[in-house]
């Protein structure tokens, strides 16, 4: 067919999500009203409070040049001089007319830190926003000699986990206290909150990627000979905990029998926990699922799903995939009847046939709706649900908050 | 259903708090409140993927009965589009649309990429019309940076409703024509409305609207106004939106058009096909009562129907007063204090709330609405003093403007206050609850149901109803957790850690987006 009935928005919603969380820098979007408006909307309801404005473009503005919009707010915004960080996402109306953004910034204010990203929609899709957005924050990295006597023996980054996703805080908290346990502190997260993290971001000794931030991890390779190990798939259920924890673990050399134990304890903690809940192995064995997300956030939760509940995964739908990373979905194939990649909405709908469960985001809940099959909301974007109790998904302690999840929604 | 629309409101206002949206989204909520429309977004896939999680138009769901916005297509431009121009791919997707959602309309809406490279959408919609089955329009001017009517002065806005207070006939100079919506009704008028042989004698089409307005009753308003004007021996043709394409296409059978927000529409069918038209300003026209009686009486007018109307709105209006006799009188002398903004609350109003016995004490005018949408404070003051002029009320009520929020409760504390209502635009239900926090009862009409700008005796008795249920109710003592932030007093209920966002995009509104100088 010859239309997109989209399922994954473009460049700009990327860009925004990476850089909207960031509490002292502010964001512009270069763009008529309303391209704010869409990508604010999503990114209130997801995650809360943006720190977001616009430069408003009007119909002037596509004759004449949108200098005299983006100077006003630029002017509007540091007229206190209180805030020092400023990113600019120029949209499509401003990419197409070719505004000169860094001459237009540079006679608005001076000493002021910037980042320009060119986010028309038509030159790609979120995920090309959000690395890119990642890649450029590196700018704002300062180096650092490492030579500090107080210094935490363990530093690591970890990037790439999506914190406006259902739990997302939460999940991030849950990687923090796996690390922990292994003696391992995380120094910065990107996406980060902060412009304090990101500046300290070269303290760390190792990068840990979770599939998106490729980029910013080689950059920060080259520039500050930081290394990091790439994990394509995101934290969900024991095994792919246990696979995270040791190869963290080995890359710092730390004893195994110790790693073991640490692992083996908390997988029996789950374990107890999960006991009362075992009778329902046998409802969720062999059910019908439907997987509807990025591909991270596909890859991990289907491997848990089929592997260690033993759901019958009958559709994995990829919405979206890093534009850094070549496209490895051969094991989704061998655990999935069938698999979509970034398509249509439309055809989306199409192939969704006797579906007891699906794990998807606010696009499938629509489904769910029509159809009454139940969803668990595990994906981007989530804009009905509030996660304000801190059970993760992700890490050991997420495998019961997804199963009673996954239970209370099918019995209730 | 209903916490459904409460959940709807209170989302959309908290995501779209400091943004505002742009007229491609008011295209397709348009076409999306006409049944099985399809909208196809000419542009890329980021501008057609927000709006399918905006909830669906009021219009849509009360009269569509459809719960959920319609699907999005859209050509999905990329960078080659935009140097080569994507005509062929916008003409392949509107055949491949016909055939897939098999619509009974495609409306063509224009992204901003497409309108700055300059497709000939024209051309492309007319080379499909001969290919598919459906009807198909095009908005030519949806592009999100095209004008629309709120970058204007409001204070040109202020200026023309205090005429209408005056004088309900007079013409304003502003209007929303500009609108993303009606400039899709506009599109679809001009480009579907065919002269009709045949003319439906004494029929009237009608004009109505609703955007998230979820709390009115649309379809009570149309099925009492289609009940009354039977009795008179006016039909009814066809009311839009909330129709079908063949309701539109068939609207050219009616003698007469009742247009409440595009007058250019009306003017446009009045034109090319001799239809005339009544057309209502802000829906400040027939308000209340009295306003009720004259949209019967001013429609019968022009079917020559004048005299048997008067006597039948008579009779509602007789039938109206006796079923609110009992009401009136549990309601006579019960002091209120009522919270308006001007301009969205009309003196009309407040006459009818005395009308219906009550005697207000309190007047409390708020304008911090209207100045932050960027009313000059001298339109402001003038517009209170209008605002007074015009109430003719028994009442002798005392009047404040613009006072803090603890001043609002002190003074109501003081005087001793049955019941305060609260009709203040966007903070009703945080006003409502403050008031209840602190023991004094308080409803708003608006979000129980009541509207004050439909044309309805129904609605008058629904909100009697209203006013005596808050009085009959419990107050128990409440010390809500909602309070328990702290809250701007001048500007509530927006919270002190949210008030530099909140300046930061006035500023942003009133000096970059409509070029006000400092």
């Amino acid at each position: 067919m010859n239309f997109v009935d989209p399922m994954e928005p473009d460049k700009l919603l990327g860009a925004f999500r990476v850089a909207s969380g960031i509490k002292d820098a502010v964001v512009i979007v270069h763009a008529p009203v309303g391209c704010h408006w869409g990508v604010n909307f999503i990114e209130r309801l997801s995650y809360g409070k943006t720190n977001s404005t616009l430069s408003a473009l009007r119909e002037r503005s596509v004759i004449f040049g949108g200098h005299e919009h983006l100077e006003k707010s630029i002017r509007i915004i540091f007229r206190r001089k209180k805030r020092k960080y400023l990113i600019i996402l120029a949209a499509s109306v401003s990419s197409i007319i070719g505004d000169d953004i860094e001459g237009i910034t540079e006679s608005a204010i001076s000493g002021m830190s910037y980042i320009i990203l060119d986010c028309g929609g038509y030159m790609g899709r979120m995920m090309n926003g959000y690395e890119e957005c990642l890649d450029k924050l590196s700018v704002w990295i300062e180096k650092d000699n490492k030579w500090n006597a107080n210094r935490f023996r363990y530093l690591v980054n970890i990037i790439g986990l999506q914190r406006d996703m259902p739990m997302g805080e939460a999940n991030i908290k849950e990687i923090k206290r796996m690390l922990k346990l292994l003696g391992i502190k995380v120094n910065s997260i990107f996406p980060p909150l902060s412009i304090k993290e990101i500046k300290n971001a070269a303290k760390a000794d190792l990068n840990i990627v979770f599939y998106y931030g490729r980029g910013l991890a080689e950059i920060m390779k080259q520039r500050y000979g930081i290394p990091y190990i790439f994990f394509d798939e995101y934290p969900y259920g024991l095994l792919i905990c246990e696979k995270f924890l040791k190869r963290v673990s080995e890359y710092f050399e730390i004893n195994k029998k110790k790693v073991d134990k640490i692992i083996n304890r908390e997988k029996s903690k789950v374990l107890d926990a999960l006991k009362p809940a075992r009778i329902y192995f046998h409802t969720l064995y062999n059910i019908s699922t439907l997987v509807s997300g990025d591909l991270a956030q596909v890859k991990g939760i289907s491997h848990f799903l089929s592997k260690e509940i033993g759901c019958r995964i009958k559709l994995i739908n990829i919405t979206s995939s890093s534009p850094n990373v070549q496209v490895n979905i051969e094991d989704l194939s061998d655990i999935s009847e069938k698999l979509l990649f970034q398509v249509s909405m439309h055809e989306f709908e199409e192939n969704i046939q006797d579906i007891d469960i699906i794990f998807g985001s606010e696009i499938e809940r629509k489904i769910s709706k029509k159809t009454n099959i139940p969803i668990i909301p595990f994906s981007y974007p989530i804009l009905s649900k509030l996660s304000l109790n801190g059970i993760p998904y992700m890490g050991f302690k997420g495998v019961l908050g997804l199963f009673e999840q996954i239970i209370n929604t099918i019995i209730w | 259903m209903e916490i459904t629309k409460d959940i709807w409101g209170t989302k959309l206002s908290y995501a779209c708090r400091y943004s505002l949206d742009c007229k491609m989204f008011g295209a397709y909520c348009y076409i999306s409140e006409i049944s099985n429309a399809i909208p196809l977004l000419h542009g890329p896939v980021g501008c057609a993927f927000f709006p399918k999680f905006v909830p669906p138009d009021a219009i849509r769901t009360q009269f569509l009965k459809l719960y959920e916005p319609p699907p999005f297509p859209c050509t999905d431009l990329n960078e080659r589009d935009v140097i080569y121009g994507a005509e062929d791919k916008l003409f392949k997707a509107i055949i491949d649309i016909d055939k897939y959602y098999k619509p009974d309309l495609i409306g063509v809406v224009v992204s901003c990429p497409a309108a700055i490279i300059g497709d000939d959408i024209v051309s492309v919609v007319n080379k499909a019309k001969q290919a598919i089955h459906a009807d198909i329009v095009y908005t030519p001017s949806s592009a999100g940076f095209s004008d629309d009517e709120r970058v204007e002065d409001f204070n040109r806005h202020a200026e023309d409703l205090i005429t209408v207070w005056k004088n309900r006939d007079k013409k304003p100079k502003w209007g929303i024509e500009k609108c993303g919506r009606l400039d899709t009704l506009y599109s679809l008028i001009t480009q579907l409305l065919k002269e009709s042989k045949e003319k439906i004698k004494n029929s009237v089409n009608l004009d109505t609207y609703g955007r998230f307005h979820w709390f009115e009753d649309l379809v009570g308003e149309i099925k009492e106004i289609k009940s009354i004007f039977k009795e008179i021996g006016i039909s009814v043709n066809t009311v839009f939106p909330g129709c079908s394409v063949q309701d539109i296409k068939n609207m050219t059978k009616a003698e007469l058009n009742f247009m409440r927000r595009s007058e250019k529409s009306a003017i446009f069918m009045k034109e090319k096909f001799g239809m005339d038209y009544i057309f209502d300003t802000f829906g400040n026209k027939y308000v209340g009562i009295d306003g009720a009686k004259s949209f019967y009486l001013d429609i019968a007018e022009r079917f020559g129907l004048r005299d048997k109307a008067k006597k039948i709105v008579k009779d509602k209006e007789i039938f109206l007063w006796r079923d609110l006799k009992d009401i009136k009188q549990e309601l006579q002398g019960k002091e209120i204090a009522y919270v308006c903004t001007p301009l969205y609350t009309t003196p009309v109003f407040i006459r009818l709330l005395e009308s219906l016995g009550l005697s207000i004490r309190l007047i409390l005018i708020n304008t911090l609405w209207w100045r932050r949408w960027g009313m000059s404070k001298y339109t402001s003051n003038k517009l209170i003093k209008e605002f007074i002029d015009s109430l003719n009320i028994n009442s002798s009520p005392i009047i404040y403007n613009d006072l803090y929020i603890d001043e609002e409760l002190s003074i109501i504390k003081q005087r001793n206050i049955d019941l305060v209502i609260c009709d203040v635009l966007v903070s009703d239900i945080s006003r409502t609850m403050f008031y209840e926090n602190n023991g004094i009862r308080s409803i708003s009409p608006h979000y129980m149901g009541y509207s004050s700008f439909r044309i309805s005796f129904s609605q008058v008795k629904k909100l009697a109803q209203i006013i005596l249920h808050a009085f009959n109710s419990n107050l128990p003592k409440k010390d809500l957790i909602y309070f328990k932030y702290a809250y701007h007093k001048e500007r509530f209920p927006t919270l002190i850690s949210d008030i530099s966002d909140e300046l930061r995009w006035e500023r942003i509104m009133k000096y970059v987006w409509r070029g006000n100088k400092k």
